[in-house]
C-alpha cells in the first residue's frame, strides 16, 4: 500500500458548498414532504403580506386625475377650498398667465374639469350599499383639448380615431360627443366588461335622476401608459355641467406645464405665479400632493392591514426558527462527526445559513407568485372598504409591482437567514464530544431559562411603557400609532418567550388527569422540561391566538359601540339619498323640488334634511354637514362625548357661528369644546365656535355639523344630500318605501331596519380581511405544531421503536402524540387568550383611538374566545394524532 | 493531563509521549477512560488541565477553528462507534477528508478506491452506511481515517467487529502505513494479536496509565 501525503488545498467556501450538496440537500431530499410543507408555510406568510401590499397599492393608484388619462400627470390642480370653482377663475387665469411667446407660461395648458361620481340604477331589490360599484363621469372641454392635442402632438389618437370613424359611419366619435347632449367616451376595459359598443346606451343615476348616456367612442389605450381606470367616462364639459346642475361651475382645473417648465426652478416659479393668479378663489395643489392626499387619507387603514398581514409572516418566521432548530438537534451527531473530521465551526455555520437562505429563496419565490394570485381576491375587499370609507374607486386587478415583489422576496430570505442564525451558531459552537453526549440524551432542553424569563418579562414591561406613547403625526392631521404597534409587537414576542413556561404548568395540570395512563405519563414526561422545539411551537400558537383573540375583542367592542350608536342615531322611519351615493366621495344631491315633494307627503309627520359638502381644512379634507340641529336634539339622536353647555346651538335663530364636531375631528385637529375654527366657504371664511363633540363611527376624517339653512346659504344651493322621515302613527314604513321607490327611481330608500343592517354590514366588511388574515395565521401556527411534533417524534424514533417492541399499537402511539400535542396547544392557547385581552385593550384604547379617533366601549366576545380556546387545542391534538399515527410507521418498519 | 466528567475524574494526570512512526497499544478494562484519552489526543475533547502537543503545537491553547484545521490535516480517527455520515455512500465517506483538503476529484477517486480495495470494501463502495454490517462499517471507517495520510492515527478498537482474517488484514495495513509514512498510531484494543503489532503497550486503569511493555 503506497499512499503519498496530500497537501491542504482547501477553501472554506468550497467546504460549505460540499456540506450543502452532500448533507443539507440530501436531508431535504430524504424528507421532501417536510421540506415542501415548510416552504409552503413560509410562502403563505409572504403571500399574505404581499397581497395586502399589492391590493393597497392598487387602491391608491386608482385615485388618478384626468390628465394621466391623456398621457401625463397634471403638474398642478386648482380646486376651491370649499364648494366649486366659478367658471370665471379660468378666464382670470388665462388672462393672467399671458400667452406671450417668451413667457415661461407659454404653452401651459389648463384643463377645466367637472367630476361626478355616480352609479348605475338599482335593478329590483339588489345588494347593499357599495355593491354596484361607482363610475366617475368627467367633463372636459373637448374642443379645447383637440386644439391642444394638435399643438402638442400629445394624444392625437383620441381624435384621429374619431376622424377615421367619421369617414366610416358619417358621424365620428367627436362629432357625436359634441353634437349630442349625453354622449360619453368610455374606457376599453369598461366596454369589454359590459359589452358596450359605439352607440350603446349606459344608464347612470346623476343626482336624483337616472340618465341614459350614449357611448360615442372608446378612450384609446396607450401601450406605454397604464390603462385608464375602468370606471372612467369622459363627457363634454358643458353637457356634464348641465346634467349635474353645475352650470358655470368647475370641480377643478388641471394644469399641464410647458415642457421646459415641468421641473426645477421654472416649475416653482410657475406654481408661484399660478397661486398669485388664483388668489383667494382656489387652492393650488401639485400633482404629487394630490396623490399624496389620497395616500394620506387611507394611510392609517392601509398601515393597519399591512401590519396585520405581517402576522402570518411572523408565525411563518416562528416556524422557520423552529424547523432549523429542530434540524440542528436532529443532525447533532452528524455535525459532531463532521467537526471531528476537521470541518470548522465557521464552515458548519455557513452551510446552515445557506440552508436557511435556500429555504427563504424557495419560500419567497412561491410566496411572491401566491401573493400576486391572492391579491386578486384581497384587492376587491380592500377597494370596497376604501370605497365606502374614503373615495370612489373601481379597482379590479392588482398588478405585480416589481418593487413590492422584490421587497417581499428579500423579506422572506432575510427572515429566513435571521432564523437560521441562532441554530447555526449553536451547531457550530459546541465541541464535538459534547454534541455526541447530547445527541444520545433527550436533547434540546436548555439551561438558560432564567435569562429567558427575564427577557420575556422585560419585553412585556417595555410593551406596557410603549402603550402610553403619543402617536406620530403627519402633515394634514393623519396619525400613526407607532408606540401602540411596537407595544403589540413587544408584547406578543415577550409572551411568546414565556409561552414555554406555561407548558410546564399545563403539563402539571394535565398530570392530574392521567395518573393511570402510561402513554399520557410518557407524553408529559417530555413536556416537564420543554425542548426548544416545544417552546417555538407554543410561541407560534400563542402569537396567532393572541392576535386573533385581540382582533375579536376589538371587533366585538366595535359591534357593541356601533350598534348602540345606531340605535341612538337612527330614530326616523325612512331614509332617502341619491342612489348614486355608493362611495364616500359621491356627492349626488336631491334637488329642492324633489325633497320638498317628498317631505310634504301626507304620511310624513316630521322630517330632517342633511346637506353634506367636502371642505379643505387644516391641510386635509373634512366634511361639513348641514342639518336641522333642533330636529337632532328633539329626537335625541346625538351620542354626546361633550354635550353643549347651552341650548342655543339648537335654535335656528341663534346658532349662526356655532357648530358641533365629530370625535375624529376633535382628535385629528386637537380641538375641544369652546374652541373656534375658521371654515372656508364659497362666501368666504366663517368663524365657528365648537359647542359640543359627538360620536360618529361612520367617519374617520372629521365632520363639522352646522344648521342646514346656513350651510345652504354659504354654498348657494337648495339641494340636500339625504332625508330622514318620521312617519305618522300607523303608517307602514315598508309601504312608504315601496311607494317612494316607485315614484323616485333615482333615489335609494331605506327603512330604519334596512339601514341599520346596512351600516352593520359595512362595518363587518371593513373587518373581513383582517379576520381572514387572522385565520391564516392560526392555520399556519397549527401546521407548525404538526411539523414540530413530526420532528420531535422523529428524534424519539428509538423510544417509539421500543414502545412498539413492548407491544404498543400504532393508535396507542398516536394517542401519546395527541396528548402531547393537546398539551402543547393548550399551553399556547391559554397564554394566547390571556395576552389577547391585553392586546384587545391596546387595540381599543391606543391603536384605534390614535388611528381613527373613536372611543369604543370595550366588550369581550366570550363566544369567539371560547371557540378559539376549544378549536385550537382540539385541532392541535388532531394534527398530533395524525402525525403520531403515521410518524410511528417508520420505527415499526425498522423493528420488522 | 486530567479530565473529569461530572466531578468524577476519568483521566488522572495521564502523561504520554509518542514518536512519529511509533505504534502504541492502549489496553484496559471497559469504562477505564481509553476513549476519553483518545478524544483528548485528537482534539475532539479538551482536558481540564494539562496540555496536548503535536509537533510542538499545543492543542489546548488554540481555538476551535484552528483545532478543526489540525484535525483535518494531521489526524485520522477511527471511532469506536464508526460514526459514518449517513447521507454519504461508502465511497463518499472515504473521500470526504480529501474533499475537505481540496484534493482534485480524480486523485480523490483513485486514493479512496485503492484504500477500499485494500480493506476489501470495493464491492460495497456505492452502498449507504445504513445498509452495512457492523464489520463493513468498521472497515469503511478505517479507510476514511487513513485516506489523507494523517500524521497521527487514533484507532479505537478498529478490529472489534471483525473476523480473524479481516482483522489480520487491517492490522497489516496499519503496520504498513505507520512504517512507510512515519505515522504515529495509537491502537485501543482488547486483543493480544492487535497489541502484538505495536512496539509498545500501555494499560489504562482507573484513569492512570501504566507501562506494560516496550
Ligand atoms: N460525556 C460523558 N459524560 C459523563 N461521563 C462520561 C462521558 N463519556 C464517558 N464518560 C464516563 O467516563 C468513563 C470512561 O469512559 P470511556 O468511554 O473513556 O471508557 P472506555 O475505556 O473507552 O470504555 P470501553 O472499553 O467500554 O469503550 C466511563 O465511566 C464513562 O461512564
Ligand atoms: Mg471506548
Amino acid at each position: 500500500m503506497n499512499l503519498k501525503p496530500v497537501e491542504d488545498r482547501g477553501g472554506t467556501a468550497r467546504v460549505s458548498g460540499v456540506l450543502l450538496r452532500q448533507f443539507t440537500l440530501r436531508h431535504w431530499r430524504g424528507q421532501p414532504l417536510r421540506a415542501l410543507l415548510l416552504v409552503l408555510l413560509l410562502s403563505l406568510g409572504v403571500a399574505v403580506f404581499l397581497s395586502i401590499r399589492l391590493a393597497n397599492r392598487a387602491a391608491v393608484a386608482s385615485f388618478t386625475n384626468f390628465a394621466s388619462v391623456l398621457s401625463t400627470q397634471a403638474d398642478a390642480t386648482i380646486g376651491a377650498p370649499a364648494g366649486l370653482l366659478p367658471d370665471s377663475v379660468l378666464e382670470t387665469l388665462r388672462q393672467n398667465m399671458a400667452v406671450k411667446g417668451t413667457d415661461i407660461s407659454a404653452g401651459m395648458e389648463l384643463i377645466p374639469i367637472v367630476e361626478v361620481v355616480c352609479a348605475p340604477p338599482r335593478s329590483g331589490e339588489d345588494g347593499g350599499i357599495g355593491a354596484r360599484g361607482s363610475f366617475t363621469l368627467i367633463g372636459v372641454d373637448l374642443v379645447a383639448l383637440q386644439n391642444f392635442a394638435a399643438d402638442q402632438k400629445m394624444e392625437r389618437r383620441w381624435f384621429e380615431e374619431a376622424s377615421q370613424a367619421d369617414e366610416q359611419n358619417g358621424g365620428g366619435a367627436l362629432g357625436r360627443l359634441l353634437g349630442r347632449r349625453n354622449a360619453v367616451y368610455c374606457s376599453g376595459k369598461l366596454a369589454a366588461k359590459e359589452g358596450l359598443r359605439v352607440g350603446s346606451l349606459l344608464v347612470l343615476v346623476v343626482n336624483d335622476q337616472p340618465v341614459s348616456l350614449e357611448i360615442a367612442g372608446i378612450i384609446p389605450g396607450r401601450s406605454d401608459q397604464p390603462e385608464s381606470p375602468a370606471g372612467l367616462l369622459v363627457m363634454d364639459l358643458p353637457a356634464l355641467q348641465e346634467l349635474s346642475g353645475k352650470v358655470g361651475l368647475l370641480d377643478r382645473i388641471e394644469c399641464l406645464f410647458p415642457k421646459g417648465a415641468r421641473q426645477g426652478a421654472s416649475r416653482d416659479a410657475l406654481l408661484t405665479r399660478l397661486r398669485a393668479a388664483v388668489g383667494e378663489a382656489g387652492s393650488v395643489r401639485t400633482g404629487e400632493s394630490r396623490l399624496a392626499a389620497a395616500e394620506l387619507m387611507t394611510r392609517g387603514f392601509r398601515l393597519n392591514l399591512t401590519i396585520l398581514s405581517l402576522l402570518a409572516l411572523l408565525v411563518g418566521l416562528y416556524l422557520i426558527f423552529q424547523a432549523l432548530d429542530a434540524a440542528v438537534v436532529r443532525r447533532r451527531s452528524e455535525i459532531a462527526v463532521l467537526r471531528a473530521l476537521g470541518v470548522r465551526g465557521s464552515e458548519v455555520r455557513r452551510a446552515w445559513l445557506w440552508e436557511a437562505a435556500l429555504l427563504g429563496v424557495a419560500g419567497g419565490a412561491v410566496g411572491v407568485l401566491g401573493g400576486w394570485a391572492l391579491a386578486q381576491g384581497t384587492v376587491r375587499a380592500v377597494s370596497q372598504t376604501v370605497n365606502s370609507l374614503y373615495y370612489a374607486n373601481n379597482t379590479e386587478a392588482a398588478g405585480l409591482h416589481p418593487g413590492e415583489a422584490a421587497g417581499a422576496f428579500l423579506l422572506a430570505v432575510g427572515c429566513s437567514v435571521l432564523a437560521g442564525w441562532f441554530p447555526a451558531k449553536r451547531a457550530a459552537a459546541t465541541p464535538p464530544a459534547q454534541l455526541w453526549a447530547q445527541g444520545a440524551g433527550p436533547g434540546g432542553a436548555e439551561a438558560d431559562s432564567a435569562l429567558r424569563t427575564w427577557v420575556g418579562c422585560g419585553l412585556l414591561f417595555g410593551a406596557v411603557g410603549l402603550a402610553f406613547c403619543s402617536p406620530l403625526t403627519f402633515s394634514g392631521g393623519s396619525r400613526f400609532a407607532l408606540g401602540g404597534y411596537l407595544s403589540a409587537f413587544f408584547g406578543v414576542i415577550g409572551a411568546g418567550i414565556l409561552a414555554g413556561d406555561s407548558l410546564r404548568l399545563v403539563a402539571w395540570l394535565a398530570a392530574r388527569f392521567s395518573r393511570h395512563s402510561a402513554p399520557r405519563q410518557l407524553a408529559q414526561s417530555h413536556l416537564r422540561v420543554p425542548t426548544s422545539r416545544h417552546r417555538w411551537a407554543a410561541a407560534g400558537l400563542l402569537c396567532a391566538v393572541s392576535m386573533t383573540g385581540g382582533m375579536s375583542v376589538l371587533v366585538g367592542s366595535f359591534e357593541r359601540s356601533v350598534s348602540e350608536w345606531i340605535a341612538h342615531l337612527l330614530q326616523a322611519d325612512v331614509y332617502l339619498t341619491s342612489d348614486s351615493n355608493q362611495a364616500a366621495t359621491a356627492y349626488n344631491r336631491i334637488s329642492s323640488s324633489s325633497w320638498r315633494k317628498i317631505t310634504s307627503d301626507p304620511a310624513v309627520s316630521d322630517w330632517d334634511a342633511m346637506l353634506l359638502v367636502p371642505v379643505e381644512f387644516g391641510g386635509g379634507s373634512i366634511r361639513v354637514a348641514g342639518t336641522s340641529l333642533d330636529f337632532y336634539q328633539r329626537r335625541r339622536q346625538f351620542s354626546w362625548l361633550k354635550e353643549p353647555l347651552s341650548a342655543e346651538v339648537f335654535d335656528r335663530k341663534q346658532n349662526e357661528g356655532r357648530c358641533v364636531v365629530s370625535e375624529s375631528f376633535a382628535e385629528r385637529f386637537r380641538v375641544g369644546r369652546g374652541a373656534r375654527i375658521r371654515l372656508p366657504t364659497p362666501k368666504g371664511e366663517r368663524a365657528l365656535e365648537i359647542e359640543g363633540i359627538y360620536t360618529d363611527y361612520g367617519d374617520d376624517q372629521g365632520i363639522v355639523m352646522v344648521e342646514r339653512g346656513h350651510l345652504q346659504e354659504w354654498f348657494g344651493t337648495s339641494a340636500v344630500s339625504s332625508l330622514s322621515l318620521v312617519l305618522k302613527a300607523g303608517e307602514d314604513p315598508e309601504a312608504v318605501r315601496a311607494q317612494m321607490r316607485a315614484s323616485h327611481p333615482g333615489l335609494a330608500v331605506f327603512t330604519n331596519v334596512h339601514l341599520r343592517g346596512e351600516v352593520m354590514r359595512i362595518f363587518r366588511q371593513t373587518f373581513a380581511i383582517t379576520y381572514a388574515l387572522e385565520a391564516i395565521g392560526v392555520a399556519v401556527a397549527l401546521a407548525g405544531l404538526g411539523i414540530t411534533l413530526a420532528s420531535i417524534l422523529a428524534e424519539r424514533r428509538a423510544e417509539l421503536t421500543t414502545l412498539r417492541a413492548l407491544g404498543m399499537s400504532r393508535t396507542g402511539i398516536a394517542g401519546v402524540a395527541a396528548w402531547e400535542g393537546a398539551i402543547l396547544a393548550l399551553g399556547g392557547t391559554a397564554g394566547g387568550l390571556i395576552s389577547s385581552l391585553g392586546l384587545g385593550a391596546l387595540l381599543i384604547f391606543v391603536i384605534n383611538k390614535q388611528t381613527f379617533g373613536w372611543t369604543l366601549q370595550p366588550a369581550i366576545p366570550l363566544r369567539a374566545l371560547l371557540l378559539l380556546g376549544v378549536v385550537v387545542p382540539v385541532s392541535g391534538a388532531a394534527v398530533a394524532w395524525v402525525v403520531g399515527r403515521y410518524g410511528a410507521e417508520l420505527p415499526s418498519d425498522v423493528t420488522k | 493531563m486530567s479530565r473529569k466528567y461530572d466531578l468524577s475524574p476519568v483521566l488522572r494526570d495521564v502523561s504520554l509521549r509518542l514518536f512519529s512512526g511509533e505504534r502504541l497499544a492502549l489496553t484496559g478494562p471497559s469504562g477505564s477512560g481509553k476513549t476519553t484519552l483518545l478524544n483528548c489526543l485528537g482534539g475532539i475533547d479538551r482536558p481540564d488541565s494539562g496540555s496536548v502537543l503535536i509537533g510542538g503545537e499545543d492543542l489546548t491553547r488554540i481555538d476551535g477553528e484552528e483545532l478543526a484545521m489540525l484535525r483535518r490535516r494531521k489526524i485520522g480517527n477511527v471511532f469506536q462507534f464508526f460514526h459514518l455520515l449517513p447521507t454519504l455512500s461508502v465511497r463518499e465517506n472515504v473521500e470526504f477528508p480529501l474533499l475537505l483538503l481540496g484534493v482534485a476529484p480524480a486523485q480523490r477517486r483513485e486514493r479512496a478506491g485503492s484504500l477500499l480495495e485494500r480493506v476489501k470494501m470495493g464491492h460495497r463502495a456505492e452502498a449507504l452506511p445504513s445498509r452495512l454490517s457492523g464489520g463493513e462499517m468498521q472497515r469503511c471507517a478505517i479507510a476514511r481515517a487513513l485516506v489523507h495520510s494523517p500524521r497521527v492515527i487514533l484507532a479505537d478498537e478498529p478490529t472489534g467487529n471483525l473476523d480473524s482474517v479481516n482483522s489480520a488484514n487491517i492490522l497489516e495495513l496499519l503496520q504498513e502505513l505507520s512504517g512507510e509514512m512515519e505515522t504515529a498510531l495509537v491502537l485501543v484494543t482488547h486483543s493480544e494479536e492487535a497489541a502484538r503489532i505495536c512496539q509498545r503497550e500501555v494499560r489504562m486503569r482507573d484513569g492512570v496509565l501504566e507501562e506494560v511493555r516496550g
